[in-house]
C-alpha cells in the first residue's frame, strides 16, 4: 500500500491567508491532502481551523494563497462530489428531513435515497419533522447523513460529532473511515483528539493561525517521544536545552521536567542524562501530547502542566 | 434547485391565500352597498345616476396590487435570508453563486405574480358579490395600468433586495421599515422646500416605488400622490426592479460566509 505522502494530493492549500480587518484569522497555512486519507485538523478555539475550511470552499475570500482539488481551482460544478459539513447547522429550520432528502435528491446526481433512509435509521431520526425542532445533534446527524447520502470524492467535516452522544460519535467515525477506505478524501477538524487520532492518518496543528506541525499521525508518534526527569533540587539548570531545536516544550512542575522532543531523541537523552537526575525515563507521545507540545504554553496549562517554554 | 425555493415561495402563498381568502369572504358577505351602488336604499334618482356610472376596469388591479407588494416586501428578503445562517449549504450547491439567486429571483417573481392574481380573484369575486362588475369598463389604458400594478410589487421586491442582500439577520426590519419611509420621502417631495431640497427628494424619489403608483378616476379624484404619466410609470417602477436585482446580486457574489 502507498503511504499517504506518496500518494497525490487531492487537496493542495498553498500559503492561505485571510484576514478580518485587522485580525489575522489564519496565515501562510499550507498543507496537502493525500486522495482516499483522512485528515485531521487541530487547534485551539480561534486557532482558524473554521477559516481555513471557508476559504477551502470559497464561503470566504482568502487575501492569499491558493486551494486546489486535485489540482484544480475549486468551480461551482465540483460541488457535485464535494460534501460539507459546517460546525454549526446550516439547514433549513422551517423544512422536514425528508424535505431536506428531496432537495438532495433533486441536487446531486450521486444521491443515494437507499443510504439516506439506512443511515437516518442508524441515527434513529425521525425524518418527519422540521429541523427547527430537531436537537442540535439530531441536526449535526442530518448534516451528517446528507453529505454521506452522495457518495463525495471530497468530504470536509468541521466539528462531525458535536453534539452526538458517543455511541453517534463513533458511528461517525466508523462511516469516515468506510467512506475513505472507498477512496473519499476526508478532511475534518475536532476538539476530540481521540477521535483524530483513531480516524486520520495525516495531521495538522493549527495555533496562533498558523500551522505548527503536519504529517502522518504514526510518524509524528514515532518521532515525538517525552523525557520524564526527575531532578532532587527545584528548577535544575537546563544549560541551554530550551533552545535546543530539537526541543518542542519544555514543562515543569517542582522537580518533575518534561521535555518534548521533535527528533534525535537518543542525543537529547544522552544530554539530559548528564545532568544526573534522579530518574530518567523516555516515554511515547499519543496525540494529545504532541497537540499539547505544538500549541504550547496556553493550551498546556489548560492541560494541567506549568511553566512550558 | 427550485425545489427549495418553491417550498418556500409555496408556504409563503398558502398563509397569504388565507389572509386574501378570509378579506374576500368578509367583502362578499358584508352588506355592501356602499362600495359600489345600492339600489334597495337609494332614492330613484340615485338609482338612476348611478345606472350611467362607470370605472375603469383597473381599479380591481389596485389592492392587488398593494397586497403583492407587501409580499413582495416579504419575498423581497430572500438573499438576507440565505444569508443568516445558511451559506453554508447555499455555497455548496454545484451551481455558481449568481445561478442560484437568479433561481431564488425567478421563483419571488413567479410568486409575486400569483400573489397579485389571487388578490385580483379576491377583488373580483367581492365586486360580483355586490353586483359592481357591471360597472366597470375596460378601456384602452387596462393593458397599461395591469403592467403597471403588477410593476409595482417588484419594484418593491427589487428595492427590497437590494437593501437587504448584504443584511444578516435584520433584513425583514430593513423590508418593513422602507414602507414608512418611502411614505415620507415622497411627503417630502410635495413639501414646499428650499429647491435644492426639492430637487433633492426628487431625485431621491425616482427610486420610490410609491411615486409610480397612481391612479386617476374621472376629472377629480384620483388615488395618487403624484401624478405620473403610464410610460413613466413602467419605466421607474421596471428600473427599479431591475436596477435592484442588479445591485442585489453584486453585493451576493462579494458576501462572505
Amino acid at each position: 500500500m502507498m503511504a499517504s505522502a506518496e500518494r497525490p494530493g487531492a487537496i493542495e492549500i498553498r500559503s492561505l491567508t485571510k484576514r478580518y480587518g485587522s485580525v489575522i484569522a489564519i496565515d501562510e497555512v499550507s498543507f496537502s491532502v493525500p486522495e482516499g486519507t483522512i485528515f485531521g485538523l487541530l487547534g485551539t478555539n480561534g486557532a482558524g481551523k473554521t477559516t481555513t475550511f471557508k476559504c477551502m470552499l470559497g464561503l470566504a475570500r482568502p487575501d492569499a494563497g491558493s486551494v486546489l482539488f486535485n489540482g484544480a481551482a475549486l468551480r461551482p460544478e465540483m460541488f457535485q462530489h464535494i460534501a460539507y459539513v459546517p460546525e454549526r447547522s446550516a439547514l433549513y429550520c422551517w423544512m422536514t428531513g425528508t424535505q431536506h432528502l428531496e432537495f438532495y435528491r433533486r441536487t446531486y446526481t450521486s444521491y443515494d435515497s437507499a443510504r439516506a433512509a439506512k443511515l437516518a435509521e442508524l441515527f434513529h431520526l425521525d425524518l418527519r419533522k422540521r429541523v427547527g425542532a430537531l436537537s442540535k445533534g439530531q441536526q449535526t446527524a442530518l448534516a451528517v447523513i446528507l453529505a454521506f447520502s452522495i457518495h463525495p470524492k471530497t468530504l470536509v467535516l468541521d466539528e462531525p460529532t458535536s453534539g452526538l452522544d458517543p455511541v453517534h460519535q463513533r458511528q461517525v467515525l466508523d462511516l469516515m473511515i468506510g467512506e475513505s477506505s472507498n477512496g473519499t478524501t476526508i478532511i475534518f477538524s475536532s476538539h476530540q483528539i481521540g477521535q483524530v487520532e483513531r480516524a486520520a492518518e495525516r495531521i495538522a496543528i493549527l495555533h496562533d493561525s498558523k500551522v505548527v506541525l503536519e504529517g502522518e499521525v504514526e510518524q509524528l508518534r514515532s518521532n515525538e517521544k517525552i523525557i520524564e526527569a526527575v531532578f532532587d533540587t527545584e528548577r535544575p539548570a537546563l544549560n541551554g536545552l530550551e533552545s535546543d531545536p530539537r526541543v518542542r516544550a519544555i514543562s515543569r512542575n517542582g522537580r518533575l521536567i518534561r521535555v518534548f522532543v521533535r527528533r534525535d531523541t537518543e542525543l537529547v537523552m544522552r544530554a539530559f542524562a548528564e545532568k544526573q537526575p534522579r530518574s530518567l525515563r523516555m516515554l511515547d507521545q499519543n496525540l494529545e501530547d504532541i497537540f499539547l507540545s505544538a500549541v504550547g504554553g496556553d493550551a498546556a496549562k489548560e492541560a494541567g502542566e506549568r511553566d512550558v517554554l | 434547485m427550485y425545489y427549495k425555493e418553491a417550498l418556500r415561495v409555496g408556504r409563503a402563498l398558502f398563509y397569504y391565500a388565507i389572509i386574501v381568502g378570509a378579506l374576500t369572504l368578509i367583502g362578499a358577505l358584508v352588506h355592501g352597498g356602499q362600495i359600489f351602488v345600492d339600489t334597495s336604499s337609494g332614492s330613484h334618482n340615485d338609482a338612476a345616476k348611478l345606472a350611467h356610472v362607470q370605472l375603469p376596469f383597473s381599479i380591481l388591479f389596485v389592492v392587488p396590487s398593494i397586497a403583492a407588494a407587501i409580499f413582495g416586501s416579504i419575498a423581497g428578503i430572500s438573499l438576507s435570508t440565505e444569508n443568516d445562517g445558511h451559506l453554508e449549504v447555499a455555497w455548496t450547491r454545484p451551481a455558481s453563486r449568481v445561478r442560484y439567486a437568479l433561481a431564488i429571483f425567478g421563483t419571488d417573481i413567479v410568486a409575486i405574480v400569483a400573489a397579485f392574481a389571487l388578490g385580483f380573484a379576491g377583488c373580483w369575486i367581492a365586486t360580483a358579490a355586490h353586483g359592481g362588475l357591471r360597472y366597470l369598463v375596460v378601456d384602452p389604458d387596462t393593458g397599461g395600468e395591469l403592467a403597471r400594478y403588477v410593476l409595482y410589487p417588484m419594484a418593491w421586491f427589487g428595492l427590497c433586495e437590494a437593501l437587504t442582500a448584504s443584511v444578516r439577520s435584520r433584513g425583514g426590519a430593513f423590508a418593513g421599515f422602507a414602507w414608512p419611509i418611502a411614505f415620507v420621502l415622497l411627503m417630502l417631495d410635495q413639501l414646499p422646500l428650499q429647491p435644492v431640497w426639492h430637487a433633492f427628494f426628487r431625485f431621491i424619489n425616482y427610486a420610490n416605488p410609491l411615486r409610480y403608483a397612481s391612479m386617476t378616476i374621472g376629472a377629480s379624484a384620483s388615488t395618487d400622490l403624484v401624478n405620473i404619466a403610464l410610460p413613466v410609470a413602467l419605466t421607474g417602477l421596471s428600473a427599479i426592479a431591475i436596477i435592484g436585482i442588479v445591485l442585489a446580486l453584486l453585493q451576493w457574489r462579494r458576501l462572505e460566509a
